[in-house]
């Protein structure tokens, strides 16, 4: 059951890579912050089964509770900071 | 880590510092710069230094990426490199000297996850006291906190802390009075 | 019970990591800036939720599993919340949805790229 924690764990990573294309090529900076946010969701589903692959899960969850929050509120910032920019920079 | 994590997760790094660096635009460079704390944290919780990688996710996912967008956003939004190709060669014989430098000097560290390395033995090569043996023996009997490197940030170095901490308040209050000047002046100019 | 368990935990983390690698995929594929919205905010939470309500199978009734609910439920709130206030903010710079009939989009936003 570790081993399918790990091997879970790498395909995670690889999955990654996909967000990190639509973040280099993206129109607009939106299509970055989404991907940004996208590749933070991911990071945190690695954590957790990071956890459960080092049998230490007690310490990651508080760890994944915490960066849920973290992902949120910098993705709810920056959508804050560019709605309130529109019409400002022209 | 695991050996597997350990082949793809440095990559992926490489790959958004690489992006961070070469971005014309740079907005692109603020998110992938995002992306890269993101991954450095996962890096740093894999290997099991669970605080670096929260204050890794903090500061560098959180804070800096809404910064840079802030700080891009008042000002240009593209770069404009105007590097001289003067020495071109010599620099990047010194940056590769620099780098070889590094990595011989990294090959004298300690094996991750070793038990007994130099600078935790009671004496130290050169005969004097080592103070990481004493934190090793006595962090929970002081303390009680399960966690060593909390004791060490939170109980040993408290006052060091609590220096960082009004160091930290200082440096925004002037930011917010020099901000908030410049702000009234131009309203004054109007 | 614990066979059933580790088996019923794998196969909700397999379907899980499904969702997450078609919404990673939504967002390459699809042509407009609101579809890829939708790719993140559906295909990504219910793959958190999938991976995560399979860690809770597999970890059984503990104090751990008790807060791996709340994230499932933080995660379910967040995520749509997130993606939307993206998309308003978009909506509100002037980035124009693609249409039926449409070419792919340019750079034509108003806050430019």
């Amino acid at each position: 059951m570790q081993s399918f924690f790990i091997y879970i764990s790498v395909i995670l990573t690889i999955i990654i890579l996909i967000p990190l294309y639509r973040v280099y090529i993206g129109p607009s900076i939106y299509d970055r912050v989404l991907g940004a946010g996208s590749i933070g969701t991911k990071t945190l589903v690695l954590i957790c089964l990071i956890g459960f692959a080092f049998d230490r899960f007690d310490m990651f969850l508080d760890i994944t509770i915490a960066y849920a929050v973290l992902n949120f509120i910098g993705v709810l910032a920056m959508a804050k900071y560019l709605n309130s920019m529109r019409g400002k920079n022209e | 880590m695991q050996p597997e994590l350990e082949i793809t997760l440095p990559f992926f790094i490489l790959i958004t510092a690489w992006l961070a660096i070469v971005a014309k635009n740079l907005l692109t460079a603020a998110v992938a710069l995002t992306v890269f704390s993101f991954l450095m944290a996962l890096a740093f919780v894999s290997m099991g230094a669970v605080d670096v990688g929260f204050t890794e996710a903090v500061v560098g996912a959180g804070v800096t990426g809404v910064f840079i967008i802030v700080v891009i956003f008042k000002t240009a939004r593209r770069t404009q490199d105007r590097s001289d190709m003067r020495f071109k060669y010599l620099k990047g014989l010194a940056i590769a000297a620099f780098g070889a430098l590094l990595i011989y000097g990294s090959t004298a560290l300690p094996i991750r996850g070793d038990a007994d390395p130099p600078m935790n033995r009671p004496i130290s090569l050169i005969g004097s006291v080592n103070a990481a043996s004493y934190y090793i023996q006595n962090a929970y009997k002081d303390a009680e906190t399960p966690n060593m490197v909390t004791v060490i940030l939170a109980d040993y170095r408290g006052y060091d802390t609590l220096g960082e901490v009004i160091v930290i308040l200082a440096a925004g209050l002037i930011c917010f009075l020099l901000l908030r000047k410049q702000g009234r002046q131009r309203e004054i100019q109007r | 019970m614990s066979e059933i368990q580790s088996i019923a935990a794998m196969i909700l983390i397999s379907i899980g990591t499904f969702f997450l690698f078609v919404g990673s995929w939504g967002i390459v594929r699809l042509p407009d800036f609101y579809s890829r919205t939708h790719a993140v905010s559906l295909s990504d939470t219910m793959g958190i939720i999938l991976v995560l309500g399979g860690l809770m199978v597999y970890e059984g009734f503990t104090l751990q599993s008790a807060k791996l609910f709340i994230a499932i439920v933080f995660m379910a709130l967040a995520g749509p919340t997130g993606s939307h206030a993206i998309a308003r903010a978009a909506f509100r710079a002037g980035l124009k949805p693609l249409f039926s009939g449409g070419r792919k989009e340019k750079e034509t936003d108003a806050t430019g790229t």
